[in-house]
């Protein structure tokens, strides 16, 4: 019975093996040298005009967030309206079309939500 | 027929008090609350409790008591699918149901009855203490355990009176919480407990696999038609059902628990250390005669830890001078007679020691608590002395019950003992002679606590020379005590309060002393029903034993007959019981009241100074299992514990160093500063703010996801090694 | 396209207490969102929705819907009820909780709500997709709740450990899964059920491999041993009441989950090692649990050792699956809900700065100043350690029972030694309501009706189980039969 575990045993070796002579090649095979450039941000970019460790206001996290929030739905609408009008032929229709107005709805209450909340004041 | 809804009522009525006491106490902690209310409630639930059980045997006897009267209330915990589907369990559920035979209406009788008695006693008692309702409350529910305990018609419903009691006496023992250790002690019984309580519950769980129930009538119906189909697992079951009742009834090695008892109250030593629930053990082992009987291991078993808790209890009882543990070493002792009993197959004399012992412990117990009561809270012995002359009730009652426990004919004490050691004699030799010794101990400590306390001249509180003699233990001005939590209770100082100042004693209220009286007659003539009428040419068995006989069912074809001697064995056997307790009772007198300096126990005490030490400290057996048994369990706590701190931390820690030196530094800055960065970020301000405890488990939660991964690699190995 | 076949008729019914869970929790924020004044009012509010969604239970249509995917019978309205009722005894607490913080939000209330659905969802699944979307959904709500203190550091450590602590547990359970449609092609229970029960399937290593993964995932939500060192902390940093509702709720809809999971491999079962691992699982579990209880004086830490061990006793029941298992495993996480949201309950009512951990300290001498609270503890105290006629004697019985005849003697009696040396911890907990004088600047309870209101009906619940638990013992009885019987 155990050695019916040895193609397991194998792959968890390749994957390691993989791992580590990648990083190993690395080392190996790169080289090493320190420079004021290597160390930039953006090695071959535009030179920092400065510090990259600002704080950052927090309504702007929460702003893209929500922003990829709303951003899905448009994800979701193209293939529901690409399948849409071959499968409202079938008696399909009303319930794929129930089923994107609830998604709409449940969007919608989360944006007035939000709305509401202020989420969306930049005091 | 008996009602079985009257009958029901007999627990339900004591579990009503306690729920109106206890809401009543514990609503309104601070607030004074009238004792004639707490009274009528707790002593009128018993009351009523008491006349109803006894109006339910009569009814029972009237109708007979070849066959036990059984009540199934409803199904408790039903018997799984199959009573639904009629599937494939059958009679595997657990009744809420009542039983009424002879054993379980003699237990009846005394529960209600003595417990009635010393409520009404312990209105006196208490009358100065300011937890009076919460006293009463957690009585009251005793009661009510105890009860169910009793009746209940299987071992599952008895499991939950057996839990119950344990509880309350645990409530109980620790009453006087504020003093540390009172506290102490109620933990400790509880650790015996459970020890205890843990074989009795393996011993149930092994009769439901057996016998496939837990109801008493059904398995004994199936010894009865099997007979020794049983006997291999029988040994196993009467073995963990003996563990059980040694941690309840005291009995070596757990009867450690009961001596500390006496920091509750002294009622509650009386009615649940003495009388009632330390003799559930006894009424268990005589409840399941019939598994018993299959296995003459466990019988000698029973025996033999019977007669040696006996002796053993007995010799420490011998040089105490604190005068409850002297009861206390004296119910241990009696109780090892009650098993010994048992073992030797006297199942009749068993419960008859228990009925007359709850007689004449209670009151011994309770004059105890009278003396205690008039002497200002004393307990040291060699402070008392002629207190004949100030409390001329309590003397006279205690000597009664002091001639009763001694075993001088005709008073209770003597018939129960006589026959538990002609049973013994039947039996062995050897254990006979135990008990012989242990019966002449008993004698000479009893008499040596009565012409201490009660003869020669008041010693008073200050006697020169004596250390407070057990200050851990010992329960001074417990009761004049005023520093408890709940200040509740009104403060009723009736003009026999007690003062700081040293005052002569004086007799206890007519309610303290009615109980002792009652008490006092009962273990005179209590001990009747036992008159071996065999000896003058009556019956050969005593009216007790023909009236314990249904419950002492056949196996197989063979029914249980009575031990049988010849008349002049037994006559001899007379002689020699009566002998030894004049012989113990001369020599107290001749020790402690014909010489007043008591020199030849003190002479003695030099000469043999190592025994009277060792005895003196209980045989070190606290010492012994503190180091021991509770050290050890400690230690394997904290050992655990480190072990999850450090090692199992230590060990995560290891795989994580060794996993970065394999995949180089690369993940090693991500682990670093990734991760633990971001964990770090909060854990760091949660763990200074919090205390040491949290060094317990790391907090990193990388540590956790290898502790995970571990784990799997554990299943693995488990998978691996192990086989299906 | 045809696409009707996903929906059968009735299907509204069956996914009926959900649907009004769904919309309870919208209104409320929306609620909370137009009327941040009268935001003390979302809780009593969420505890009308909470028992809206039961009182819908009656319209609840039994059967298989959407294309077998999802099964509503008897023992998912079971199961129902104890959510139902964990969420009630949380709202009720963090009522009060929340008022004290000044957290109030009807977000809370909305979130306990959505978690409650991605319970129901984990317990009505009938296919391995479904179950780790409830899983998600339930989870993304417990890092939202157990972060709800969001300006105390612990509480966000306690969140940030479960997050990332979860998403590791699910990626097992996915991986599992993964690894299960490979072998059975399907992640539909019942198809998978049809391919174990057939008699010439062989196991392959991969199965195995998949099924210590779904184990060790599964693990991680149960608290289980080895998978538990999460659970001391996250409870101790969370909101008491999220972490009484946590320790309760989730566990009741893994069980479950596991409990078909278990019940389509059987046949194959007998064959397999697989058990012996669960059975090492509730072992440790039992031990680990139990001792580290032992050594612990932070209360929420104590009951989360506690809780590792109540779930080692649930587990050992589920070693055989038969009706008498998944019985006693209902009526078990039911009393475990009562017993344990009561226990968390009083601990709330501690008030004091919740960055710092609730000792024994905090209790003692609490019989005396707060009478009905240190009973409500007590009981609960008495019923966690199994003493009767508490609901907990009773359960702990029945799993015990189930145990010994499914013949996992070896296994009840670990479990009844550990029980009895639990009794130990429990009972100090007693000891210090009612046996120690309380310190100088003794905490201070502040309970309020509805936080009251939840430990009376824990007290209730406990004791009509212990003492009356027949209706109960023949409805999940009968339910779990009719589970079994496909």
């Amino acid at each position: 019975m155990t050695h019916t575990f040895i193609p397991v045993l194998i792959m968890l070796i390749v994957a390691l093996g993989v791992g580590v002579v990648i990083l190993s090649l690395n080392r190996v095979v790169g080289r090493h040298q320190r420079n004021p450039s290597k160390a930039a941000p953006y090695e071959s970019g535009v030179p920092l005009l400065d510090t990259n460790r600002k704080r950052v206001n927090v309504r702007f996290y929460q702003i893209a967030m929500l922003f990829i929030l709303f951003d899905i739905e448009a994800a979701f609408l193209y293939p529901w309206a690409v399948i849409y009008r071959d499968a409202s032929h079938g008696n399909a229709g009303m319930f794929l079309f129930g089923e994107m107005l609830v998604f709409i709805l449940l969007l919608g209450v989360g944006y007035v939500y939000v709305w509401k909340k202020k989420a969306f004041d930049w005091k | 027929m008996v009602n079985p809804w009257l009958l029901l009522l007999v627990p339900l009525l004591p579990a009503l008090g306690a729920a109106i006491n206890g809401f009543r106490a514990f609503w309104w902690p601070k607030t004074p609350k009238n004792r004639a209310i707490t009274n009528a409630i707790a002593i009128g639930s018993t009351a009523l409790s008491a006349l109803l059980a006894a109006y339910s045997v009569l009814s029972y006897v009237r109708g007979g008591t070849e066959h036990a009267f059984q009540h199934v209330y409803y199904s408790w915990i039903p018997a799984g699918i199959g009573q639904v589907t009629g599937g494939f369990i059958s009679n595997f559920g657990i009744d809420f149901a009542f039983r009424l035979d002879p054993l379980s209406c003699t237990m009846l009788l005394i529960v209600t009855w003595v417990g009635c008695l010393i409520h009404i006693y312990a209105t006196g008692y208490m009358s100065h203490d300011t937890g009076y309702t919460r006293f009463f409350t957690y009585l009251n529910l005793f009661m009510f355990m105890m009860l169910l305990l009793v009746l209940g018609a299987n071992y599952m419903v008895m499991f939950v009176g057996w839990e119950g009691v344990g509880l309350c006496s645990y409530l109980l023992i620790g009453f006087y919480y504020d003093k540390n250790f009172a506290a102490e002690a109620g933990k400790k019984a509880f650790i015996a407990n459970r020890v205890g309580d843990f074989g009795f519950i393996l011993g149930i769980f092994l009769i439901f696999n057996t016998f496939g129930t837990s109801d008493y009538g059904r398995v004994f119906a199936q010894i009865t038609a099997h007979g020794h189909a049983y006997a291999g697992v029988a040994t196993a079951i009467c073995l963990l059902l003996f563990v059980g009742a040694c941690g309840k009834s005291a009995q070596i090695p757990l009867y450690v628990w009961l001596p500390d008892a006496m920091a509750g109250p002294t009622p509650v030593s009386a009615l649940i250390h003495a009388a009632t629930m330390v003799t559930a053990g006894v009424y268990m082992v005589v409840r399941s005669n019939a598994l018993f009987r299959l296995s003459p291991t466990a019988m000698a078993v029973v025996a033999i830890i019977g007669a040696v808790t006996a002796i053993f209890a007995a010799s420490i009882g011998l040089v105490q001078n604190d005068i409850k543990k002297v009861l206390a070493y004296s119910t241990v002792s009696q109780l090892g007679f009650m098993f010994l009993a048992a073992g030797v197959g006297a199942f009749t004399a068993a419960i008859f020691h228990v009925m007359t012992h709850a007689f004449f412990k209670a009151c011994l117990f309770l004059g105890a608590g009278s003396v205690i009561h008039g002497c200002g809270g004393e307990q040291d012995m060699r402070k008392m002395g002629g207190l004949r002359e100030y409390m001329p009730k309590t003397h006279a009652t205690m000597l009664l019950a002091t001639i009763a426990i001694s075993g001088i004919p005709p008073l209770a004490g003597f018939f129960s003992k006589d026959e538990i050691l002609g049973n013994a004699f039947g039996y062995s030799i050897p254990l006979w002679l135990i008990a012989v010794v242990a019966a002449t101990f008993t004698a000479f400590y009893m008499f040596r606590l009565y012409y201490m306390t009660f003869r020669g001249k008041y010693r008073g509180a200050h006697v020169e020379g004596i250390e407070e003699s057990e200050p851990k233990h010992a329960g001074h001005d417990l009761i004049g005590s005023h520093t408890h939590l709940d200040q509740g209770d009104q403060h009723s100082d009736k003009g026999h309060g007690h003062h700081d100042d040293v005052h002569l004693p004086h007799e206890s209220p007519a309610s303290m002393t009615g109980v002792l009286w009652i008490l006092a007659i009962l273990s005179v003539i209590g001990g009747l029903v036992g008159f071996p009428t065999g000896l003058f040419g009556g019956a050969k068995e005593t009216i007790f034993q023909r009236w314990l006989e249904p419950i002492l069912v056949p196996i197989g074809d063979h029914h249980f007959h009575f031990h049988e001697a010849s008349k002049s064995t037994e006559v001899v056997l007379i002689l020699v019981s009566i002998g030894v307790a004049v012989f113990g009772i001369a020599l107290a007198r001749r020790w402690y009241f014909s010489d007043p300096s008591w020199s030849t126990p003190k002479r003695l005490g030099t000469n043999f100074s190592f025994i009277h030490q060792v005895l003196e400290n209980k045989y070190y057996v606290d010492e012994i299992y503190n180091a021991t048994a509770i050290g050890g369990t400690v230690k394997l706590a904290r050992a655990l514990s480190w072990f999850d701190a450090n090692i199992l931390d230590g060990l995560v820690n290891l795989v994580r160093h060794i996993t970065v030196i394999v995949l180089g530094h690369g993940s090693s800055m991500f682990d670093k500063y990734v991760v633990d960065g971001a964990v770090n970020g909060v854990g760091a301000g949660a763990r200074e703010g919090s205390s040491a405890l949290r060094r317990m488990q790391s907090g990193f939660v990388q540590n956790y996801a290898l502790v995970m991964g571990g784990g799997i690699v554990l299943l693995a190995a488990v998978y691996m090694f192990t086989k299906a | 396209m045809n696409l009707t076949p996903l929906l059968e008729a009735h299907w509204i019914n069956a996914i009926l207490p959900e649907l009004v869970l769904c919309i309870g929790g919208m209104f409320l924020i929306l609620f909370d969102a137009f009327a941040p004044k009268a935001r003390s009012l979302t809780g009593p509010i969420a505890v009308v929705i909470f028992i809206l969604c039961a009182w819908s239970q009656r319209f609840v249509a039994v059967g298989t819907f959407f294309g077998g995917t999802y099964e509503v019978g008897g023992i998912t309205r079971v199961f129902d009820i104890t959510f139902v009722l964990a969420g009630i005894l949380c709202t009720l607490l963090s009522a009060d909780y929340l008022e004290r913080e000044g957290i109030t939000g009807g977000e809370f209330y909305a979130l306990l709500m959505w978690g409650t659905v991605g319970m129901m969802m984990m317990a009505k699944g009938l296919d391995l997709l479904i179950i780790i979307l409830g899983l998600e959904l339930l989870s993304i709500c417990i890092f939202v709740l157990l972060g709800f203190q969001r300006r105390l550091p612990v509480s966000n450590e306690a969140s940030l450990k479960y997050f990332l602590m979860g998403a590791f547990a699910t990626g097992f359970i996915l991986y599992g899964t993964a690894l299960f449609y490979g072998a059975t092609e399907s992640t539909n229970i019942n198809v998978m059920a049809r391919w174990f029960a057939n008699p010439d399937v062989t196991i392959t290593p991969l199965l195995t491999v998949a099924f210590v993964l779904l184990m060790a995932g599964f693990g991680f939500k149960l608290a289980l041993a080895p998978f538990h060192p999460w659970a001391p902390d996250v409870y101790q940093g969370a909101p008491t009441p999220v972490a009484g509702w946590l320790s309760v709720a989730p566990k009741a809809a893994t069980l479950i989950a596991l409990i078909r999971i278990f019940h389509a491999m059987g046949p194959v079962l007998p064959q397999t090692k697989w058990m012996t691992i669960v059975a090492w699982l509730a072992v440790l579990s039992m031990i680990i649990g139990n001792s580290v209880a032992i050594a612990q004086r932070d209360l929420k830490r104590m009951l989360a050792y506690s809780g590792i061990a109540q779930v080692g006793y649930m587990t050992i029941a589920m070693l055989t699956i038969n009706e008498d298992a998944v019985a006693s495993i209902a009526i078990y996480t039911i009393v475990y809900a009562l017993m344990n949201l009561g226990a968390f309950g009083v601990i709330s009512m501690l008030a004091k700065n919740q960055n710092d951990p609730q000792t024994l300290d905090d209790i003692a001498g609490l019989g005396w100043r707060r009478p009905f609270h240190a009973l409500a503890l007590a009981v609960c105290m008495f019923s966690l350690s199994g003493l009767p006629p508490t609901g907990g004697f009773v359960s702990k019985f029945y799993i015990f029972r189930t145990a010994v005849q499914s013949g996992h003697t070896g296994i009840a009696l670990i479990g009844i030694i550990t029980s009895i040396a639990s009794v130990y911890y429990y009972l100090r907990v007693v000891y210090y309501l009612y046996m120690k004088e309380s310190a100088e600047g003794q905490t201070r309870i502040d309970g309020g009706i509805f936080a009251t209101g939840a430990l009376a009906i824990s007290i209730i619940g406990i004791f009509l189980i212990g003492i009356w638990p027949t209706p109960l013992f023949h409805a999940a009885s009968y339910a779990a039969h009719l589970l079994l019987a496909r």
